[in-house]
């Protein structure tokens, strides 16, 4: 157990349980409003204070987490399926079709995530389904490229030859045989994608295409501070630090686990005496 | 090399003409009709239906694409009907504003983030190396927005140097316009570079451990010019290849940053024309982004060919 895997697990895993926790139960009810109470300093009460509609922010901040939390771990779990079965299938099978499946999942890259949330606002309507979707083709052409990647010499290797020469089928080998053998490279990179789904559905729910009002959300939470900066910073500034503290969680906790599942990729030791410590 | 432009080529063509299907598709499943949207609720059947003709809605779909795709190509992205105005006219006009914020964005990261990460590379373990390393594990995970709002916080409300948001045109002169951009331009240089430095970082301490700057060393140059004349060639490639992979991030921080800062650009111009169902400017202007991202793509795969010989063999 390396320090950032630790760390990382520890953030990842304290914003999930909150998460669960305000589907549970949050200080205050986060869509009461208090106009009488709105801007309220921090307090006993409330410990962020209250927004200019009286809500009171810890609240807010705790329901909020379900959106980017939720959204991101859907939208891997879209590209882990589409693109992870497409690269290990274009691994093994070669040729034309392999070919062109890497083909069409690099022409995705053309289409950031924003553009298609877009695209699709209007037929699938501005919210958390259409986040998933958009980010979730964003994670298309990674995982395609992962797991072609890993998955190509353990399609070459001789267990898989053996495999083969008994008389397993190709969906048999691929899911007991390559399928274990790239899991740890495709658990490292999923971790990334979910920091990136974080940072992605808050944008999305900044600009109002993300989780609708009146629930909460980070991003939209930040938009409606913006015109308040001058008055009352901290409600910028509580928001933007949960998302900072979640993406950070999940980028340790993806180099953590690449540490400790895939020893290959680490640096090798500095053999130069000049900077040793 | 003649081959592997021609695929890039190739496959850069395929890229757009499929691109431009979908985001004509896109466009054509949704719900409202343009003309009813133009006319209002109100609208006399026949009005409507001369509009429709008028427009081209009366065509059939693949009529419609041809139309749209011949006009694209000719620089005629058709009329907005929020603005009044060419769309044509209005890109020309947005991108005086978001093109040099995205240059002017790519610059500062690079002259950030690079010389960062070759510094932390050189002095690998050490305090320069965990502060860059720390610092850049924090820029990646700032949102660029965010920091866009804790800028005009520090710097336009408390401080009062520069302006809180707006872009008084180039006309008002070159001075005025760069301090209307250096916030945002700060705002999504900083993620940019922290990932340049990491990737500049990890690339030059790879080649560091490769025998060609061993062989250097061993002939006696010093550490120092072993990075310079052989390292730092080598390591740049992985370096370039991830700025061609950030670019539709930049993109797409750029729409946002520009709403952050109510800068006139194509970010501002593309969801105030989503909000009106100025559905002809979304067309054109997600269009025109989707083929910059694809020529990048294909400029970086070049480049990379040109750099290094082993890509040029096919795969």
């Amino acid at each position: 157990m390396n320090a950032r895997l630790a760390a990382g697990a520890a953030i990842v895993g304290g914003v999930c349980a909150l998460a669960l926790l305000a589907l549970l139960w949050t200080p205050h009810d986060p869509l009461a409003l208090n106009v009488a109470g709105r801007f309220a300093p921090p307090s006993p009460a409330h410990w962020l204070g209250t927004d200019q509609l009286g809500r009171d922010v810890l609240s807010l901040i705790m329901r909020g987490a379900a959106g980017p939390v939720g959204v991101s771990l859907a939208a891997v779990c879209i590209g882990l399926a589409v693109g992870g079965t497409l690269g290990v299938l274009a691994a093994g099978r070669g040729g034309i079709g392999a070919h062109a499946a890497l083909r069409a999942s690099d022409f995705l890259f053309a289409f950031p995530a924003l553009l298609v949330a877009i695209l699709l606002r209007e037929t699938l309507g501005p919210g958390v389904l259409n986040a998933m979707v958009a980010i979730g083709i964003f994670n298309v052409p990674v995982f395609t490229r992962v797991a072609y990647g890993a998955s190509l010499p353990v399609w070459r290797s001789g267990y898989v030859a053996a495999a083969r020469v008994a008389g397993r089928g190709g969906a048999w080998i691929g899911v007991m045989h390559v399928l274990p053998n790239i899991a740890n490279t495709l658990i490292v990179q999923a971790t990334i994608q979910l920091s990136l789904g974080v940072l992605a559905e808050a944008s999305l729910s900044y600009i109002g295409l993300g989780v609708q009002p009146p629930q909460p959300s980070w991003g939209r939470m930040l938009y409606e501070a913006q015109t308040l900066l001058a008055i009352a910073p901290l409600l910028a500034i509580a928001p933007g630090l949960a998302i900072v503290v979640t993406v950070l969680g999940f980028n340790l906790l993806g180099e953590g686990l690449r540490q400790a599942l895939d020893p290959r990729r680490a640096t090798p030791p500095e053999p130069d005496a000049e900077t040793a410590p | 090399m003649i081959r592997a432009v021609a695929l890039g080529l190739v496959s850069l063509v395929v890229t757009l003409i499929v691109a431009s299907v979908l985001v004509f598709a896109a466009m054509q499943v949704l719900p409202g009709d343009p003309a009813q949207v133009m006319l209002g609720v109100n609208a006399q059947p026949d009005t409507l239906a001369a509009l429709r003709a008028e427009l081209g809605l009366d065509q059939p779909a693949v009529a419609r694409y041809l139309a749209w795709i011949s006009g694209f190509l000719a620089g005629d992205l058709g009329m907005s009907h929020t603005y009044g105005v060419p769309v044509a006219e209005l890109v020309g006009e947005r991108l005086a504003v978001s093109l040099p914020l995205a240059v002017l964005a790519l610059a500062l990261s690079a002259a950030v983030g690079l010389p960062l990460g070759m510094w932390a590379a050189a002095r690998r373990g050490g305090f320069v190396d965990r502060a860059v390393l720390f610092f850049t594990q924090l820029g990646i995970a700032v949102p660029n927005f965010w920091l866009a709002m804790l800028l005009v916080l520090v710097f336009a409300v408390t401080w009062r140097w520069l302006p809180p948001g707006g872009f008084p045109g180039w006309e008002a002169g070159a001075g005025a316009g760069v301090r209307a951009l250096v916030l945002p331009a700060v705002a999504l240089a900083v993620p940019q570079g922290a990932i340049l430095a990491q990737v500049m970082r990890q690339s030059l301490i790879d080649t560091l451990h490769q025998d060609f700057v061993r062989t250097a060393r061993a002939k006696g140059l010093t550490r120092g010019e072993a990075l310079r004349r052989h390292a730092l060639r080598n390591a740049i490639i992985p370096v370039l290849s991830v700025m061609g992979l950030q670019f539709p991030f930049l993109l797409a921080g750029t729409i946002i940053v520009e709403n952050v800062f109510f800068l006139p650009g194509l970010g501002r111009l593309i969801l105030q024309a989503v909000n009106q169902r100025d559905l002809i400017v979304v067309q054109g202007v997600v269009m025109l982004l989707v083929a910059s991202v694809a020529a990048v793509n294909f400029a970086v795969n070049i480049a990379y060919a040109l750099v290094d010989p082993r890509l040029r063999r096919p795969a």
